[in-house]
């Protein structure tokens, strides 16, 4: 049993990343939700979580002490990211420049600089409806950098089986209320007894309760081989937690943290030359950093051939195509994921799930041929 | 700005920063400030020049401070220019450089002092 993460990214921004990453969480049994796009995080929307704990996360930034200082200028020599100016009688800091690297302090022949903490956005965790793990950051307003707060954000992927979390996941229900309090104590350990029992009122419906629903139902009495994958008690999962990672838009510092150490990633794009173009440029980042990737086409157009032709010319794997339709985009702008309207998406998703299971199987394959 | 430094930058030779597209006096005059290619650096009492190339064009970021830092760092007291951005303004607002916006960069550089010094 292994842990699994697929990050979702695009070039271009609004392509359906949020969509697509919200929609996989839900059909997903023992999913974690991690918005890394922490400028603008939008996945909440449309899970609608309970958020329960709030962290701050801070970046360290250089303090001059002005007595010991004595405008040698080696700070501002190694600093990479221009964030110190010698102005010959003192050296300043840019704070929004900094990067919190610790150079200056480490090459301070007076030790004239300490580090101080500044905050910089806050990781708020919790939990829907449909028991799916939600983490996302949001970043401070006027802060630049959006990196260190991605990094913070995916430190909360827990690691192996030691997490809150787990305790939680795939034991029925009564193991969902202990797994709460324990998300909860963790971080309000100094809460008296009486909250406890006033948050257990709140705790939403099991996993098992979701599935009897009659829209399910249906679903998977279609199809019966998915419901064996799809039960949470089913120990004959292949993976034991699925982590959808929903990464900024672009090609930046930001994207590249958000990928880095993902098994799969799902690259959401659009039927536009500006969705080819910055397609593109996204694939070229994955390949560079060694992520194995696919293409979801969202808003599909038939009237646009050049997407397709370039996937099948560079040998690019093309996972799901979702057609273009009003409906679609009425239910989103509503903030409810369209495959919880319109069951046709829903099997698509399964679908998705599935043959990205099997991608990174083959891809595990090649590599242990080697 | 207290009484004292006021003094001092009366007492102090005026030295103008124009920020250039070349090396030279006939240049076309640079918009960018932070990012401009060079600087041209001129005593306005003996017509004499200094050209520093700016490293700021290939910067990722934070061109426009480190620029004013090089200026300050040449003895510069007026900075000519089109556009000056926050940070690089904050800077050279702290070393006491006076900031003359507006230039457009279809003038040459020469011309461009001539028009300063007649204001």
């Amino acid at each position: 049993m292994n842990d699994l993460k697929i990050s979702i990214a695009s070039g271009k921004g609004g392509t359906g990343k949020t969509t697509i990453a919200a929609s996989l969480a839900s059909i997903i049994p023992n999913s974690v939700y991690i918005d890394c796009d922490v400028e603008e995080p939008n996945g909440h929307l449309l899970l609608k979580p309970k958020i329960n704990t709030e962290e701050f996360v801070s970046k360290l930034l250089p303090k001059i002490d002005p007595f010991k200082c004595t405008v040698c200028g080696n700070c501002v020599e190694v600093c990479e990211f221009n964030a110190l100016i010698n102005l010959k009688f003192e050296i300043t800091l840019i704070d929004e420049m900094c990067h919190g690297c610790g150079a200056c302090a480490y090459f301070c022949p007076e030790k004239a600089i300490t580090e101080i903490e500044k905050p910089i956005g806050v990781i708020r965790r919790g939990i829907t409806e449909d028991n799916i793990y939600f983490i996302d950051g949001l970043l401070n307003i006027g802060e630049v950098a959006a990196a260190p707060l991605i990094k913070a954000v995916k430190k909360k992927i827990p690691e192996g089986g030691t997490a809150p979390y787990n305790t939680a996941i795939g034991k029925g229900t009564s193991s969902y209320k202990k797994g709460i309090i324990a998300v909860k104590n963790e971080f309000y350990d100094s809460q008296i007894d009486n909250e406890t029992t006033s948050y257990k009122k709140e705790i939403p419906k099991g996993r098992d309760d979701f599935d009897k629903n009659d829209f399910d139902n249906k679903i998977f009495s279609d199809n019966k081989s998915f419901l064996d994958n799809v039960k949470p008690e089913s120990s004959s999962s292949e993976y034991f937690k699925t982590y959808i990672i929903d990464s900024p838009p672009g090609t930046s510092c930001s994207m590249v943290e958000a990928v880095i150490d993902s098994d799969y990633c799902v690259l959401v794009t659009e039927s536009t030359p500006f969705g080819l173009n910055d397609l593109k440029l996204a694939m070229e980042v994955l390949k560079t950093i060694r992520v194995p990737f696919g293409v979801v086409i969202n808003k599909y157009d038939d009237s646009y051939r050049e997407m397709e032709k370039y996937l099948e010319e560079s040998k690019t794997d093309l996972l799901l195509k979702i057609p273009f339709d009003r409906k679609y985009a009425v239910s989103y702008s509503k903030g409810i994921l369209p495959l919880v309207l319109y069951p046709e998406l829903r099997t698509d998703f399964f679908d998705l799930y599935e043959t990205i299971k099997r991608m990174i199987g083959l891809e595990m394959g090649k590599v242990q041929s080697v | 700005m207290n009484q004292e430094q006021t003094e001092e930058m009366k007492n102090t030779k005026e030295k103008i920063a124009f920020t250039s597209t070349g090396g030279s006096m006939e240049s076309l005059l640079s918009e960018q400030f932070g990012r401009c290619q060079y600087f041209i650096i001129v005593d306005p009492e003996t017509g004499k020049f200094d050209a520093i190339s700016n490293l700021g064009e290939q910067m990722q970021s934070g061109a426009g401070p480190k620029a004013a830092e090089l200026i300050h760092h040449h003895g510069a007291n007026v900075v000519v220019t089109g556009h000056v951005g926050d940070k690089a303004e904050d800077v050279l607002k702290r070393v006491n450089i006076k900031i003359v916006t507006g230039y457009k960069g279809n003038i040459k550089v020469k011309d461009a002092l001539t028009e300063y010094l007649s204001k």
